[in-house]
């Protein structure tokens, strides 16, 4: 690990900041989902986990997905003692069999699927010359397959259902790229833009929308172990500060709503202005 | 159930006399906030707005440095603080690249990349002195990034209105001031209707369209309200393009 000095008070310096913003201030149930069934995967943490609560909160019945059973559980328990609907599905999201199995259970207990988060994706740091295509088969697995298994498998029952949205989750990571980066995940996440973009023309003519949200650095359990100091990043945002998951939240359920109804093959970056910065390599090195 | 997301707040719409601008005044009325139009189409702004008290109506040409100014300023003294600017007002013309003459390119870049840059900093300036935490929305089109033929300067003004999105939001992050700007494909607003109204380019658009139709005002509406809200609170520097997947094809 390569934490740097100061990096644990740092990170608790700019959650507290964001809380004490009330970052972000939602709009008290509007019911945008009432009577929709919608999938999230990755649910168990971070985003997801927001993802699935601010849905299930707006009325739909949301399954929710992910490898960490536990995790699952009690996401499934709080939305439900919040007096949502949810459904845990434990699964890896690499593996076609389960997906088969999660749409036959959506379509055969709520007999319509209108939403697909496709949020689940892993991390992992490396170079062209650490990286070997073996060491880079899971994160392809579960960062490219895994969100085309989740398309494909879906969709026919969003097409029975008579349209509906897909949101994947893509990365600043996907476009722009600094030295001891990533690149099992920004390999991953590249494959994820063009298959957003084929999927939104593949689909559009059958009333299903297909649009990503590139989320930018989130206080989640994916960026806070990953060793390098992070601070660079957070100076090279226009706003100098990490995101809530909740903040990336709103932005995917605004994409799988019909607020966003002419928008399709689009990616919506919410990330603090980092992509709009010309220094953002820069930073990235440091 | 409609959302009130801008209950005690002050929005400003310029080019709010018609098409997309007309119908974010009404939505922002619609939930809860206190709007001022800017427009030069004076009958057509009074009318629109006749019978609705939350909607105040100003004369205001944005081409016109001093008269932006003034009128900001008119808006400050009335209401006091302005938390939400939709810096839309925009026309086009048809012109060819080899006849487009001086006046008529100077004309669309005026009121489409001046106009964005006159309001938006009167505005920012009013934000930043009074503390406010606002949401600047620029209206662009999907002209920034695919263009037609016969429309020279239309493009290059809202890719221009693009990039100032960026200018701005980087320099007023630090006030937490966020801007984002709208690029709308082929909609129902005025400014297509030279294209709607032509069978034979209307047909070859819709051909081209994923969802085999136009947009509609409502849903050109939403976008820009998501983004004036807090529930965009972390997109900034953003030009987000709703057209249905035109530029896919």
């Amino acid at each position: 690990m390569l934490s740097g000095p100061g990096q644990k008070e740092f990170e608790e310096k700019v959650y507290a900041e964001a809380q004490a913003k009330r970052w972000p201030r939602v709009a008290e149930g509007s019911g945008k989902f009432e009577g929709q069934v919608v999938i999230v995967t990755g649910a168990a943490g971070g985003q997801g986990e927001m993802e699935a609560k601010m849905i299930a909160q707006q009325g739909a019945k949301v399954y929710i997905a992910d490898i960490e059973e536990e995790g699952l559980r009690r996401v499934e328990e709080a939305i439900e003692a919040d007096g949502g609907q949810a459904v845990a599905f434990p699964m890896d999201v690499a593996d076609e069999d389960a997906w088969q199995a999660l749409v036959k259970k959506v379509m055969d207990e709520s007999g319509r699927l209108d939403v697909l988060i496709n949020n689940a994706g892993i991390c992992q740091n490396g170079t062209v010359l650490t990286e070997t295509r073996e060491s880079l088969s899971r994160i392809m697995d579960v960062d490219c397959w895994g969100v085309f298994n989740g398309m494909h498998y879906c969709a026919p029952a969003i097409i029975e259902t008579g349209g509906g949205t897909i949101v994947n989750t893509c990365s600043y990571q996907g476009t722009h790229f600094g030295p001891g980066s990533f690149i099992g995940y920004a390999m991953a996440k590249a494959a994820v833009m063009g298959m957003t973009r084929a999927a939104a023309t593949d689909l559009g003519t059958y009333g299903i929308r297909v649009n990503a949200v590139n989320p930018g650095l989130v206080l989640s359990g994916m960026t806070l172990p990953r060793g390098a100091n992070r601070k660079g990043l957070v100076e090279a945002s226009s706003m100098k500060r990490y995101a809530l998951p909740e903040e990336i939240a709103t932005v995917a359920m605004f994409l799988a709503s019909d607020d966003s109804s002419f928008i399709n093959g689009e990616f919506i970056a919410a990330d603090g202005g980092a992509t709009t910065y010309l220094h953002l390599a820069t930073a990235q090195a440091q | 159930m409609e959302t009130q997301r801008f209950v005690d707040k002050v929005a400003l719409v310029t080019g709010g006399a018609n098409g997309l601008g007309r119908g974010m005044a009404e939505q922002l009325a619609k939930e809860g906030a206190q709007v001022v139009v800017f427009d030069i189409e004076d009958d057509t702004m009074e009318e629109a707005f006749a019978d609705n008290p939350r909607v105040r109506c100003m004369h205001c040409d944005v081409r016109d440095y001093e008269q932006v100014q003034k009128s900001v300023a008119e808006v400050i003294d009335e209401f006091g603080r302005i938390d939400v600017l939709m810096n839309n007002a925009g026309i086009t013309h048809r012109q060819d690249f080899l006849s487009c003459s001086q006046e008529g390119w100077l004309d669309v870049l005026d009121t489409n990349l001046s106009g964005v840059f006159y309001v938006g900093q009167a505005v920012a300036r009013t934000m930043v002195d009074g503390g406010v935490e606002g949401h600047i929305v620029n209206t662009s089109s999907n002209s920034a990034r695919k263009t037609i033929a016969g429309i020279t300067p239309y493009g290059p003004s809202k890719a221009a209105v693009s990039m100032l999105t960026q200018v701005m939001a980087l320099e007023l992050a630090k006030y937490d001031i966020h801007v984002n700007a709208v690029a709308p494909g082929t909609s129902k607003t005025r400014i297509t209707e030279g294209t709607r109204f032509d069978p034979e380019r209307n047909a070859a658009f819709l051909a081209k369209m994923p969802f085999g139709r136009y947009g509609e005002i409502e849903e050109m509406v939403s976008v820009a309200l998501f983004l004036a809200s807090d529930e965009a609170s972390f997109i900034t520097g953003e030009t987000i393009y709703e057209e249905g997947g035109f530029s896919l094809m």
